[in-house]
């Protein structure tokens, strides 16, 4: 008889019994807190309501895809929001020197800066619960130098129009942009072997080594892809404000990592997925879209998330099998 | 049976588990400064019987009575009060700790001087408790990560009994699981004299996979098979080759001989030249021809020195590792391209990943090793690939899906055995394969071993069990302080005597 924690068959699409009830509460609260809101507000479901929440949603959509594939590795990337940050104010500054079109060049740019954060973390072998929190201040600091402590204007352009419009007229195309990254990133980490290698990590780092995996190699590919989905976040993020400050991206930190948890991806790693974090995306951009469109004070804006993300966490912590807390 | 005096007596313990029978009326007893020992393979009902003493689970009928009194514990805490501790296989003393503050850990409101616990004091009492019990070879000052495996247990064992102690429990029960599991035989000898010198004082129930090890360690041995006690054998006049039979019951004694296979022509499969290891003394060299099983045995780390060397873990300081005549790259990569493939001895910490399921974690080696990216593209490949695994090697699985940390210890072990002896593998290196494993499964292991072996892969096996090897291995190299003090032919008719054996390594 096995008398030890009972492990759950993961790293599969199938779901446990338990991940399904889990799956009830979250779909629950996507459904009721819209009910909540527009019964105290009748604007929150109208139109133009709907698109701001999708704009927003996509850029966390964004930042929740770069943080997940660190935390499947039981890493964490804490810089997230600073590199977002430093990809805006890069792309405000690209724009201004090279036209409109350059601000792309940020997609490689946070690809490399996520490889700088994995090379440190693994081929040096430093906890990247530290590194990223190190690093990122190291970002933090250069996006500040770079705009000179002030908003960078993005200059208008013909790209303007590409993300303003909507699909069908209904889906903004940031939205469309992140949600494709975000289904390649899925691909990514489930049908190659390279995603396949994330899960082994995290499952076992010792045993992946032994298997042959090259573990430093695929811990910096899994960084870097997370410096890719946050500079998409920064163009984003940057096109929707149409002005970069060097602390745009921090406030997206908390909840991304809020969305993954919620989403049922433990920070202990090896289980869950990209396509978790949706839907704790998701509640969590209703929910703070509908504080700010009921009129709730800032101050008990933040109380309330903070509450929301503990509870989210008590909802989806599997508290049986976890034998320690830390 | 006498029960006037006995510490622990247990009467037709019955255990069901969803219509299943774990244990059968089991009675027994246990006396005052006896060591009864349980034997069993794995589901043979050792670890309920095990679970019911300590509390964990309550039996379905049956009724147990510890020095007199009935005894019906429904928590471990439960079964400790009463003065029966359980000694787990994983043990749970804190490297981080010291001998005396592990000791006394959890006692602290014994030992508070106006609420504060200082160093010297807790040093001074499990000194004297060690000293007193006849321990006092334990240093208490010492952290226990620097100790050995035996040490360990040892200090598991005192700290049961300063609890019994501080509990004035004077007759407590002791329930050892697999403490020589692991162990070197110098540690197990140096374990058995001091339990010999602490049993006067308590009643002991043992379990272990060695054979030879219960017998001797036993005053009376009882024998489970499917629930049911089907035999107390004399542990005097008992051969473990006749305790395994009654283990086994009417199923085969799985055993192999060695075959006179023809081992492939002149050609080294594998070379080890003039490897410089940390825990060899001088430059260890040796061949392994293709079809050859060659088993390295010996008391300290030199056997799992090399096995770890060749499979690209650990880096030789000097010296050259060839695969057919080609020289392996550095690395784990470099041995994966040679066609080395490694079983670790540590399954749960470098072999699988146990919360993975049984599917991912075959075409994890796959992917990685033999760069098969199709497993990642298509899922059903991936299906296809590890069912094809299962079936030829004999996993037991209820599903693909299963997680690896639902398997037992024997299945996980084919498990990685079958992820190694894939078709290009040419040498497969074992690290301790029988470690922890019932009797069946060790014969699954030996089966798949020589089933390899017939295909040309050359093996190597580093080995705590030397005896159990010798009926498939062709050659046995002994270390002994760091030094090759042995080598043995096994298929000439001087094949080497267990006694030659146990000399070349102490």
């Amino acid at each position: 008889m096995p008398t030890g924690p009972a492990f759950k068959p993961m790293g599969t699409l199938k779901a446990s019994r338990r991940d399904r009830y889990q799956m009830v509460f979250l779909v629950a609260a996507l459904v009721i807190l819209p009910i909540i809101f527009t019964t105290m507000n009748a604007q929150y479901l109208s139109p133009g309501n709907l698109d701001s929440m999708m704009r927003q949603a996509s850029v966390l959509l964004l930042v929740v895809a770069a943080g997940t594939a660190p935390i499947l590795m039981g890493s964490i990337d804490l810089s997230v929001g600073a590199i977002v940050s430093l990809c805006a104010v890069a792309a405000a500054l690209f724009a201004q020197s090279m036209g409109q079109s350059a601000v792309f060049w940020v997609l490689p740019l946070g690809l490399l800066i996520g490889l700088f954060n994995g090379v440190i973390v693994s081929y040096i072998k430093l906890p990247s619960f530290l590194v990223t929190l190190g690093t990122s201040f190291v970002f933090g600091g250069i996006a500040l130098l770079a705009s000179g402590g002030f908003p960078v204007q993005l200059v208008s352009g013909s790209l303007n129009a590409a993300f303003h419009q909507s699909l069908f007229g209904i889906f903004p195309m940031p939205l469309v942009y992140a949600v494709i990254l975000w289904l390649l990133l899925i691909v990514w980490l489930r049908r190659t072997a390279t995603g396949r290698f994330i899960y082994a990590i995290g499952g076992n780092e010792r045993a992946a080594k032994v298997c042959g995996v090259n573990v430093r190699w695929v811990k910096s590919l899994a960084f870097g892809a997370g410096g890719l989905c946050c500079g998409l976040a920064g163009v984003l993020v940057l096109f929707s404000t149409t002005a970069a400050t060097p602390d745009i991206g921090n406030s997206f930190l908390l909840p991304s990592i809020a969305a993954i948890v919620m989403g049922g991806t433990p920070l202990s790693g090896g289980q869950g997925g990209a396509a978790r974090g949706l839907i704790g995306t998701l509640i969590l951009v209703e929910l703070t879209n509908g504080m700010l469109i009921i009129g709730l004070p800032p101050a008990a804006q933040q109380i309330v998330q903070g509450i929301v993300v503990i509870l989210a966490v008590l909802l989806t912590f599997d508290r049986r099998t976890a034998a320690v807390v830390k | 049976m006498n029960t006037d005096d006995s510490l622990l007596q247990i009467t037709n313990l019955t255990k069901v588990f969803k219509g299943f029978k774990a244990l059968d009326s089991v009675s027994f007893d246990l006396k005052l400064g006896e060591v009864v020992g349980l034997a069993g393979h794995n589901g043979a009902g050792k670890s309920t019987l095990l679970n019911i003493l300590s509390g964990n689970f309550a039996p379905t009928s049956g009724s147990m009575t510890l020095d007199g009194t009935p005894f019906q514990p429904s928590s471990y805490n439960d079964s400790t009060r009463a003065g029966v501790f359980r000694i787990y296989q994983e043990l749970s003393v804190m490297d981080n700790l010291t001998v005396a503050e592990n000791l006394t850990l959890g006692t602290e409101r014994h030992i508070r001087k106006f609420g504060l616990i200082t160093p010297n004091r807790i040093n001074n009492i499990a000194g004297g408790f060690l000293d007193d019990v006849g321990l006092g070879d334990l240093d208490a000052t010492k952290r226990v990560d620097q100790l050995t495996m035996a040490e360990k247990q040892l200090v598991e064992i005192a700290k049961a009994m300063y609890m019994a102690r501080l509990a004035k429990i004077e007759k407590p029960v002791l329930l050892l699981d697999e403490p020589t599991s692991g162990l070197t035989q110098s540690q197990v000898d140096f374990l058995e004299e001091h339990i010999n010198n602490l049993r006067s004082s308590m009643g002991i129930i043992l379990t272990t996979h060695r054979g030879s090890e219960l017998l001797e360690w036993s005053d009376r041995v009882v024998v489970l098979r499917d629930g049911q006690v089907v035999g107390t054998p004399d542990p005097k006049t008992t051969t473990p080759e006749q305790l395994s039979r009654l283990l086994l019951g009417d199923t085969e004694v799985v055993r192999h001989t060695r075959r006179d296979k023809r081992i492939d022509g002149d050609r080294d499969r594998l070379e080890l030249r003039r490897l410089t290891l940390p825990s060899i003394a001088e430059p260890f060299s040796m061949t392994l021809r293709p079809g050859e099983i060659v088993a390295l045995i010996g008391e300290s780390e030199e056997k799992t020195a090399v096995a770890r060397c060749v499979s690209g873990l650990v880096k030789a300081k000097d010296g050259t590792i060839n695969v057919d005549g080609e020289p392996v790259s550095a690395g784990v990569r470099g041995s994966l391209e040679a066609g080395i493939r490694f079983v670790p001895a540590d399954r749960a910490g470098e072999g699988l990943s146990l919360l993975h399921s049984v599917q991912d974690n075959l075409s994890l080696g796959a992917m990685a090793a033999e760069g098969r990216q199709d497993l990642a593209r298509k899922p059903h490949a991936a299906k296809a690939f590890a069912q094809d695994l299962v079936t030829k090697f004999g996993v037991k699985v209820s599903s693909l899906n299963q997680s690896a940390g639902s398997l037992s210890g024997g299945n996980q072990q084919k498990l990685l055995v079958a992820r190694a002896l894939s078709e290009d593998a040419r040498v497969v290196v074992l690290d301790k394969p029988t470690r922890g494993i019932d009797v069946h499964a060790k014969a699954e292991i030996f089966r798949l071993v020589l089933e390899a072996s017939d295909r040309g892969v050359a093996i190597l096996i580093a080995s705590d069990e030397p005896e159990e090897l010798m009926p498939i291995c062709d050659r046995i190299i002994a270390f002994r302080d760091g030094v090759v003090s042995a080598e043995f032919d096994c298929r000439s008719e001087s094949e080497p005597t267990l006694g030659e054996l146990a000399e070349s390594i102490s």
